[in-house]
């Protein structure tokens, strides 16, 4: 581009540098020749620069509105893309809260009956309580936890639950990890329908404690949620097609 | 992006910027500040807004560039035949419009203001 040796002009060639790069590059040769034209012209040169100024004001706004508007179809691609995986991220961080939160309360029992005595009261009236019925609806619609005490060959000995009627038997394999990790967490399926999370210590005796709690309960705020976030994806992504559409609609209709 | 493919009918409304600048390609092909100049006769029309408005109507097809001048400075722009639609399709809108108003009884000046900016030069005759 020429430099122009008039003041006004030289304002404008500099102000034209501000214009988005691709349209600078297109246009900014004629942009500036068809100014020096007109200045040639003009009978008032100041009332030309105020013109030329606020011209040059609005169209800078519009272009750069133009290249940078969140509603061009590559934009809306990447955002779209950009939200999904947000929203995957959310689902999973909400997914281990929950998993988490259903393993607190068994932690706490399993970690408060190896550290006390047996004859703790409030864990001889625990083990002493009326057995639940790990099948039972009721239990698995609870946050009530249990808590299983096994020797250390894995044998149930007590505890304030039965799984069709019988004290647990647990696969062995979480005996052993218990024994190599003095602590294990793990999703215990027995059979279909009913999932329990299970926290796992090792005793001074050799001995296990292991408490559970229903996985039901927190599984169904976990498909609430992913029920919500998937409306919210949906609306999302109906709003950048919709946006993507607009903006195809607008490259179609030039305006001023 | 061309939208050739599109109707004349989905350009419609034409804003009055984009319709100067489309009936001054009319008579053939002009360069940006020729075109300027005839399209100020109806319009305000700096070069921020005359090539920012010439940028939008090649992206939808309906203006089309010919060539460059001898030094290089200056493109040239015709009507696209999707121009020639959409100007003809806007004029006959524009008609209708003018119908109604004299059928309502609307009066028609004789001397039209056009809101130039101050300070810029009269188009030449």
């Amino acid at each position: 581009m020429n430099t122009p040796t008039q003041p006004r002009l030289r304002l404008y060639a500099l102000a034209l540098r501000l214009y988005p790069a691709a349209f600078r590059a297109r246009y900014a040769e004629e942009m500036l020749q068809t100014a020096r034209l007109e200045f040639a012209r003009s009978p008032h040169p100041v009332r030309f620069s105020a013109a030329l100024a606020s011209d040059t004001l609005r169209s800078l706004l519009r272009e750069h509105l133009r290249a940078a508007t969140p509603a061009r179809p590559g934009y809306v691609a990447a955002f779209a893309l950009f939200f999904t995986f947000l929203l995957i991220g959310v689902s999973v961080v909400n997914q281990q809260i929950l998993r988490r939160g259903a393993d607190r309360q068994p932690a706490f029992l399993a970690e408060k009956f190896t550290r006390s005595s047996p004859q703790d009261p409030s864990i001889a009236a625990t083990l002493a309580a009326p057995k639940q019925e790990i099948s039972s609806p009721a239990w698995l619609k609870s946050s009530s936890p249990i808590l299983l005490i096994y020797d250390a060959a894995g044998q149930p000995v007590a505890g304030n639950a039965v799984l069709h009627g019988t004290l647990p038997r647990l696969p062995h394999g979480i005996f052993n990890t218990i024994r190599d990790r003095r602590e294990f967490r793990v999703t215990w399926q027995p059979r279909v329908g009913i999932r329990v999370a299970l926290t796992g210590d090792a005793l001074p005796t050799g001995g296990f404690a292991v408490a559970g709690q229903s996985l039901i309960l927190s599984e169904s705020k976990e498909i609430r949620f992913h029920s919500l976030l998937l409306w919210i994806w949906a609306f999302a992504m109906f709003t950048c097609a919709s946006l993507a559409l607009f903006a195809r609609r607008r490259t179609r209709t030039p305006t001023a | 992006m061309s939208t050739s493919g599109l109707s004349p009918s989905d350009h419609l409304p034409l804003t009055p910027a984009v319709f100067s600048i489309l009936l001054a390609l009319a008579d053939g092909e002009k360069h940006g500040y020729a075109i300027m100049l005839e399209a100020r006769q109806h319009i305000a029309m700096g070069p921020g807004t005359l090539y920012g408005s010439i940028d939008r109507l090649l992206a939808s097809g309906l203006i089309a560039e010919t060539g460059f001048t001898d030094d290089e400075r200056r493109r040239y722009y015709r009507l696209s035949a999707l121009g020639h639609q959409a100007l003809a399709a806007e004029t006959a809108r524009l008609a209708q419009s003018v119908k109604r108003a004299r059928s309502k009884g609307v009066r028609v000046l004789t001397r039209i203001p056009v809101a130039v900016p101050a300070g810029t030069p009269e188009p030449r005759a």
